[in-house]
Parts: structure tokens; C-alpha cells; sequence
């Protein structure tokens, strides 16, 4: 599994960038990827955009995004106004969201 | 028949020191020069060497007689050979027969030459090349031979070591030019203005200045000094440079910026320093994250129009150690403030203290009124004397001001101008004392804004777009996105979402389609107090 821990801003100039990077970590053996937003502060469509397309095309290779939404703050009225919750898991804590990706293949 | 010799002799003087020869461009000159040797010594041979830039050969330059040498471009070792015994010694070298004296140059044998005679070329106290002429005969040189010479190639090293200086400077200039930015960052709430002054002398300093916006929004200003002079001098800095951008854009800290480039002077030139301060500041607080290294203090100039030198701990010159400690200080600056960068040059002056021209800097700096770039004329105006100075000097100033209402700016139709608009945006709506909930909103809808002006509705020739912020009424406010490119409807199934979002955020989203180009207004309540919540 991998754990993807994003910073301050998921946004336009950043969202491709960051969206290539998580799919190039993850290998055939991983069920699935960890996105913890809990410490970005701004997301906008395109950081949205990125969270559906990734979540799309890794649901054709029957793995799975978790994602861990901070408490407050825009970005989760953001995730919840677009229905983010239809595609991808989404968890309060880390520990939660680590828990609910199975262990990769042994190699 | 002593008279005679003395006469002709006075004569072969004047035909090598010709004033006449300074009027020539340098090849000419070299030319006539070892004509006028060869005929008066009655040699075979005569050429000129000149020292490469390397300072670690020799190369054939100019030749009568020896005309080969010149098209094989010769190279000799300095040290090396005859002629690289007369660069090394700094003396004239006479080898009465080649057949038994270690002879670098093959061409030199070749020719069948029997009898040598070198003297150095030497200006300013520096080597510049070798004069040396040949006898295809036996020849013992006389001392009268040498001095002759000696003359002659006093006159070749002057004329060469002109053409160098105004050479290497004028390339040094050009360098230096370039490497100046062609623009200063400029946004709503921040001025930058800066100035240079080439040093007066002959040679070159190693004085820069950069300032520019890095992709998450924050603007970064450099200044420094590269220690010692010329060519040499100006390139280490244009590495400095570049240096500093490519760290400073990769988004490195300002404290691994300065440490990395202390490694990196290191490694280009062991033995070179350079002094730097190296500001960070957020637009959106105008929060500084400043770190140095041994350059002079900034000043501080008070909305009020009080003059203080900003305290830096003392930090080594960049280059000076393996592992230097610099100290990161975090400080900002109110609106209507002014901070000074400057390098030695703008307060060093001959026989005086350092700390006479500072309290000089201090005292002019303080109390001016007008635009910052009038500020930084006024501050070079008065700290530099009419005749120049010895050393060259370079300021750079920036100064904040309160966000206008309405706030205007025209952006690049590019993804990277996103962040520092956001920035200021940002800034804008706490001005107003917008809570955090509307905040987030506008700055999210006037994004979605942004976002379409640069994705959607550019053909490639469009280049930039229009944002205007205003407070509209009570506590309402009004963004308003104007493009110049023609609508295109989103594409693709995840596009679309950022409309859908804006609606869903602020209170009012109207998007006018016309021939001309897109209009996206957001307007928004302001609540004093946040009274809602997330669900």
C-alpha cells in the first residue's frame, strides 16, 4: 500500500504533478493508495479532478483510494459538495484509513 | 663612427616605440612591429606568443618568417621550451644554438633556425606573452640585440594588455547586463526598484541582484557580491545566480538555499567568497524569511519614515567554510514600510569606517517620500560621489502598501499565477475581516474563475486575463474574471465540477459568454462573524 501524504495546496499548478506521482508509486502487488489531505489547506476542482481520475482508473485494476479529509476547513465542504464520497473511501484518521487498504503482495 | 652607431640605434629605438603604432588595430600593429624588428635585427624570424586564458599555454599569435606557427596555432606549456622559459623566468632568454637546447616547438627546428633570442611581454606587472626572433646563421645576440628587443616587446605587451582590459570588459559588462532581470516582480500591495552602478575603474565587480515570484506565490529578492574582480569574477556570479533561482524555485527553504550554495562555490572555485542576503515574503501577511551571509545589513525603513538596520547574526562569506551556521530571522513588514538590500559598494568609501556609511545610508533612507523607484535614485544619488567609485554598487527596494479597493490585476493565462493571486486574495478578504468560512469560499469561487479563464477559454495567442476585487456595499463582495478568449464548454466527464462548486459556495455566480471573450462575477456577503458550520 502506499501512503500519500499531500501539503499545503492541491490545486491547478500542482494537481497533475501530484496526481502522476501517486500512480507511478503504486505497483500491481498494492491494493491500494492512502491520500491524507489532513494538512492541505487548499483544493480546488482541479486537486478534485485529479482524486475521480485516479480513483477511476485504479478501480479498473480492482484497487482502492482511501483518503483522509481534515476536520474542518474547506476542503472537506469541498469533497462533500461533489460527492467525492461515492468514489473513494473516506476515512477521519490515518490509522483508519491505513487499516482499510489490505497489505500489498508479498513479491 | 660611435656617434653614427649611437644615431642609428636611437633610430632603431624609435622605429619600435613608434607612438604612430598605438593608432593601429592590434593585428597591424603586431605585424608592422615584427617587421620592423626583423629588418632592423636582421633575422630570419620573429613572433609573437600570447598567454591563453588559462594561463597555462602559450599560443602563436603573430609571426614573419614563421608564418606556420601562427596557422598550426602552437601551443607551448608555460615552463616549457624556449619560449616557455622566457614567460615562466620573466627575462629575456638567448639560445645561441637550438641543436643543443631543449626546444618545445617542433616548427622552430624544423625551419632550420640555429639562433634565438626572447624577451617577455610584460604589463601591469603581468606576463602576457613572448616575443622571440631566430637566425637560420650562427648569431650571437648582443645586449644592445636584447634591449632592442626588450623595447620592442614593451611596446607589443602595452598594446595587448589595452585590448584585453577593453575586451574582457566589455564582455563582462555584457555578461553582467544580461544577468541583471530584465523585469521586477510587480503586484497589488508590492513595489520593487533596484539599481547598479559599474564600478568606475577598469575592472569589473561581482555585485547582483535577482528578485522574482516562485510557483507557490512568494516573492523571492537576492542580493550579493561576488569578492574580486574581472571576467572571472562576473561569471562565478551569473552561477550564483542561477544557482539561487533553481534552489529558490524548487521550493527549497532559504536556510538549505544558502547552505546549498555555499557548496556549491566551494566546488566551482575553492578559495572564492561571496556575500548574499536572500529574502523570502509571503504576499499574503507580508511575513519575511530572511538569511545572510556576510553581506552589509538591509535597512528598514518605518511607515513613519524611521531608518534602522535590520540586526543579522553574524554569518561567514558563501565559500569561506565546509559547514557555516546561518541563522534563518523571520520578521515582516507592516504596510507601508520599505526594506533596503545594497552591497558594500553603495557605503565603502576610502579611509572612512564602515559604520560612517551606514549611519550615512541610515540617515538618507529615512524621512524620503515618492514612489520606491524615486527611493532607490534618491538613496544611489546621494551615497555615491559624482566621479564614481572604486568598487561597483547595487541596491534593490521593496515596499508594502495597504491592498487598494477595488484591487486590479492582470494575470498570465498560465497555471502558475494561481498561488500568488490566491495569495493576495487572501490578504484582501482578511483586510476586510472576512472569517475564515466566507474566505475559503471566495477564494475557492474566484479560483474556479481563474482556473476556467486559464484552462477553458484561451486560444494560444491569449495570454492574459483580468481580475478585479471589490467591496460592494455593507459587507458584500464583488471578484470579477474577465478573459479575452472564446468560451469553450468543459470537456470530459470530471471537467465542470469547478461551476457546480462555485455555485454551491458563494451566493451569487454569473457568467457572461460574449464574442469577446468571458465574464465571471462572484459576489458574496461578508458575515462579521461566522455563524455557520460545517455539517
Amino acid at each position: 500500500m502506499v501512503v500519500a501524504r499531500l501539503g499545503a495546496e492541491f490545486e491547478l499548478s500542482s494537481a497533475v504533478g501530484v496526481h502522476d506521482a501517486m500512480l507511478a508509486a503504486l505497483t500491481n502487488r498494492d491494493h491500494g493508495i492512502v491520500v491524507d489531505l489532513q494538512e492541505v489547506s487548499f483544493m480546488d476542482s482541479a486537486g478534485i479532478n485529479a482524486l475521480f481520475d485516479m480513483a477511476e482508473r485504479l478501480h479498473g485494476r480492482q484497487q482502492k483510494v482511501v483518503i483522509v479529509l481534515p476536520e474542518r476547513a474547506v476542503v472537506r465542504r469541498v469533497a462533500e459538495l461533489v460527492g467525492l464520497g461515492s468514489t473513494v473511501g473516506i476515512c477521519e484518521t490515518l490509522d483508519e484509513a491505513v487499516a482499510a487498504v489490505p497489505p500489498a503482495d508479498p513479491a | 663612427m660611435a656617434s653614427e652607431q649611437s644615431r642609428s640605434q636611437l633610430e632603431d629605438i624609435q622605429a619600435v616605440t613608434d607612438a604612430a603604432l598605438s593608432y593601429l588595430p592590434l593585428e597591424q600593429l603586431l605585424d608592422e612591429l615584427l617587421t620592423r624588428v626583423r629588418d632592423i635585427l636582421q633575422v630570419d624570424t620573429a613572433a609573437v606568443l600570447l598567454i591563453d586564458a588559462d594561463r597555462r599555454n602559450l599560443v602563436a599569435r603573430a609571426a614573419k618568417g614563421l608564418e606556420e606557427e601562427v596557422e598550426a596555432l602552437v601551443r607551448v606549456p608555460l615552463g616549457a621550451g624556449f619560449a616557455g622559459r622566457v614567460a615562466a623566468g620573466r627575462r629575456p632568454v638567448h639560445i645561441p644554438d637550438v641543436a643543443t637546447a631543449e626546444i618545445y616547438n617542433p616548427i622552430l627546428r624544423e625551419k632550420g633556425l640555429r639562433s634565438l633570442l626572447g624577451v617577455p611581454l610584460i604589463a601591469e606587472g603581468e606576463v602576457t606573452g613572448v616575443l622571440h626572433v631566430g637566425s637560420l646563421g650562427d648569431r650571437e645576440f648582443t645586449p644592445q640585440d636584447t634591449d632592442l628587443l626588450q623595447r620592442a616587446g614593451d611596446r607589443a605587451a602595452l598594446a595587448i594588455h589595452a585590448r584585453m582590459a577593453e575586451r574582457e570588459r566589455g564582455l563582462a559588462e555584457e555578461l553582467q547586463r544580461s544577468l541583471l532581470p530584465q523585469g521586477l516582480p510587480s503586484f497589488p500591495g508590492l513595489r520593487v526598484a533596484a539599481r547598479y552602478s559599474p564600478a568606475a575603474s577598469a575592472l569589473l565587480g561581482g555585485d547582483w541582484y535577482d528578485a522574482f515570484v516562485t510557483r507557490s506565490g512568494t516573492l523571492c529578492m537576492a542580493i550579493g557580491d561576488v569578492v574580486g574582480r574581472g571576467f572571472r569574477a562576473a561569471a562565478v556570479m551569473a552561477q550564483l545566480r542561477s544557482a539561487l533561482r533553481a534552489y529558490a524555485l524548487d521550493e527549497r527553504s532559504p536556510l538549505e538555499t544558502i547552505e546549498r550554495l555555499n557548496t556549491l562555490l566551494r566546488q566551482l572555485e575553492p578559495g572564492r567568497t561571496a556575500t548574499l542576503v536572500f529574502i523570502v515574503l509571503d504576499p499574503r501577511n507580508s511575513a519575511m524569511e530572511i538569511v545572510a551571509a556576510a553581506n552589509a545589513p538591509p535597512v528598514l525603513v518605518s511607515p513613519e519614515g524611521e531608518a534602522q538596520l535590520l540586526e543579522l547574526a553574524p554569518a561567514p562569506p558563501l565559500g569561506a567554510t565546509v559547514t557555516p551556521s546561518y541563522s534563518l530571522l523571520e520578521t515582516s513588514l507592516t504596510p507601508g514600510s520599505r526594506l533596503l538590500l545594497y552591497t558594500d559598494g553603495l557605503v565603502e568609501r576610502p579611509a572612512e569606517s564602515l559604520d560612517v556609511g551606514l549611519e550615512r545610508l541610515v540617515s538618507i533612507a529615512g524621512g524620503l517620500d515618492g514612489s520606491v523607484d524615486s527611493f532607490c535614485q534618491h538613496v544611489f544619488d546621494s551615497m555615491l560621489p559624482d566621479e564614481g567609485i572604486e568598487d561597483d554598487a547595487a541596491l534593490i527596494a521593496i515596499e508594502t502598501e495597504v491592498l487598494p479597493d477595488p484591487m486590479r490585476v492582470t494575470l498570465p493565462a498560465d497555471r502558475d499565477s494561481a498561488p500568488l493571486f490566491r495569495r493576495l486574495l487572501s490578504r484582501w478578504l482578511e483586510d476586510k475581516g472576512a472569517g475564515q468560512w466566507d474566505s475559503d469560499a471566495v477564494l475557492l469561487a474566484a479560483a474556479e474563475a481563474c482556473s476556467n479563464a486559464i484552462e477553458h477559454a484561451y486560444p494560444p495567442d491569449q495570454r492574459a486575463f483580468d481580475v478585479e476585487v471589490a467591496g460592494d456595499g455593507d459587507d458584500d463582495v464583488a471578484v470579477t474574471v474577465r478573459d479575452y478568449g472564446s468560451w469553450r464548454p468543459p470537456r470530459g466527464t470530471n471537467r465542470g465540477r469547478g461551476i457546480k462548486m462555485m455555485e454551491a459556495l458563494v451566493d451569487s455566480v454569473e457568467i457572461d459568454r460574449t464574442d469577446d471573450g468571458t465574464t465571471v462575477k462572484i459576489r458574496h456577503q461578508l458575515e462579521r462573524e461566522p455563524t455557520r458550520t460545517t455539517t
